[in-house]
């Protein structure tokens, strides 16, 4: 997966791109720690690239918005399509995050 | 015959009166018995109306009854479409439906839960792994340490044997450093092999949890989806089952209802009864009348006593148009024997053959 990120004045944008699964946790922990490291505000995962998203992804994406409430953060996930947006469904993470359609 | 007779009349008829009269009563007698017959016939369709209308009656009756057994069934089915038995006890499709949606919702919150603690154990081990890391460089560090004591040690101990007398408290300094500089080693070794067992215990840890971590449990989760899709159609179903059954219940109690009417619609049996009853009073009102009137005429003309016989021709005209073997039997019995062929019909049968090959 090929992470991309944009930081604006309310908080980061993460782009993911391909596919999200177990191999890239170094990446993601990297990357939470960056985004861990800017407290109260709103980040953002644009998943509209993301064609794929493994179980372990799943408890990654749950894992970071444990650690960002803890920083007084928010993480919202933006655009996902397809079969990403139908495992997010039947994952009911639409009542752990802010999903934008 | 007429002629003969003549003389005994009580008043003076002509001979073609006396012909004529005659004539008058041998229609009069067709017609007596005409009527017998008809009052006959009239009763027995009323005796065969009554007892098919009570056999049909019956029959409805016993159609009605299966009809609303057929509603209770009915009603039956559409209770047993309403519920399932789980464990002895019914529960409603929709409660089902619903625990089976629960049941997913908890198997696939469980993925996540262990998809979660297995990554939160990754980083952990990950960490961990850093840290053993740094420990193997604190021991590599030690050790460097530990030579350059050794190599001081070594280097006391040549100087304090070149002082002589003078080096000798020297040179034992120099020994406790080396002795010192040997045990240091010793446990930096032994916390190096330490460290290189948790090593190897992370890694085998790791590698576990990997595999566990790995385990792509995404198709069982979207597996939901396809569980959803079969509630949804097993439910529409149901709801069309249950739509056809009550169709089929609002069927048969309409059915069942019209049945009813029909029941009471053959109540017109007792009506028709007492019509035809009427009928048969004023037919044998007629047939006593006739028989008077013949009676009277004979004794006003005595002569045409044993005359009043029936003529063919009248006989013919009344059963020629009859086209009911059984109703043209008997009538044909009436007009020509005066009697009823149930009275005796197997012994005047074959008069009765000839009779009707006549006509």
């Amino acid at each position: 997966m090929k992470f991309t990120q944009q930081n604006t004045p309310e908080g980061a944008v993460m782009t993911l791109d391909g596919s999200f699964t177990f191999n890239d946790f170094r990446e993601f922990g990297t990357m939470l720690e960056a985004l861990r490291a800017r407290p109260s505000c709103r980040h953002t995962l644009d998943l509209s690239r993301l064609e794929f998203l493994d179980s372990a992804a799943l408890g990654m994406l749950l894992i970071a918005e444990d650690e960002l409430r803890s920083s007084g953060s928010s993480l919202t996930l933006r655009k996902p399509l397809g079969s990403i947006a139908r495992l997010l469904e039947m994952s009911a993470m639409h009542k752990v995050f802010r999903i934008e359609h | 015959m007429i002629r003969t007779a003549i003389d005994r009349d009580a008043t003076p008829v002509s001979d073609a009166a006396a012909m004529m009269l005659q004539k008058w009563l041998e229609l009069s007698e067709v017609e007596r018995r005409t009527f017998v017959a008809l009052s006959r016939e009239l009763i027995r369709s009323s005796d065969l109306v009554e007892v098919s209308t009570l056999d049909l009656s019956e029959r409805f009756q016993d159609l009605a009854a299966i009809a609303r057994g057929q509603v209770g069934q009915v009603d039956k089915i559409i209770g047993l479409a309403k519920s399932i038995e789980v464990d002895g006890e019914a529960v409603p499709i929709e409660d089902a439906m619903h625990q089976v949606e629960q049941v997913l919702v908890k198997v696939i919150g469980a993925i996540l839960a262990v998809s979660k603690h297995a990554m939160r154990m990754v980083y952990a081990l990950d960490q961990v792994a850093g840290d053993i890391e740094g420990s193997e460089q604190c021991v590599r560090q030690i050790d460097a340490i530990n030579a350059k004591t050794r190599y001081l040690a070594l280097n006391a101990a040549i100087e304090a044997s070149r002082a002589g007398g003078a080096g000798g408290t020297f040179g034992v300094i120099a020994r406790e450093m080396k002795d010192l500089s040997q045990e240091i080693a010793t446990m930096s070794g032994a916390v190096n092999g330490r460290i290189s067992a948790i090593r190897i215990g992370m890694q085998e840890s790791h590698s576990v949890l990997r595999e566990i971590a790995t385990l792509d449990l995404s198709e069982h989760i979207m597996a939901k989806q396809q569980i959803d899709y079969l509630l949804v159609g097993i439910m529409a179903q149901n709801d069309a089952f249950k739509a056809a059954l009550a169709d089929t219940a609002q069927t048969s109690g309409d059915l069942t209802k019209t049945i009813g009417q029909l029941i009471t619609g053959m109540q017109f049996q007792d009506r028709t009864k007492q019509h035809l009853a009427q009928v048969v009073d004023v037919l044998g009102v007629l047939q006593a009348n006739t028989l008077a009137l013949q009676e009277a005429t004979i004794t006003a003309v005595p002569r045409l006593a044993g005359a009043s016989g029936v003529g063919h021709d009248w006989v013919e005209r009344i059963v020629g148009k009859q086209t009911l073997g059984a109703a043209k039997h008997r009538m044909l019995t009436q007009l020509l024997s005066d009697r009823d062929t149930e009275v005796d019909i197997a012994a005047e049968a074959p008069a009765e053959a000839s009779e009707i090959e006549l006509f």
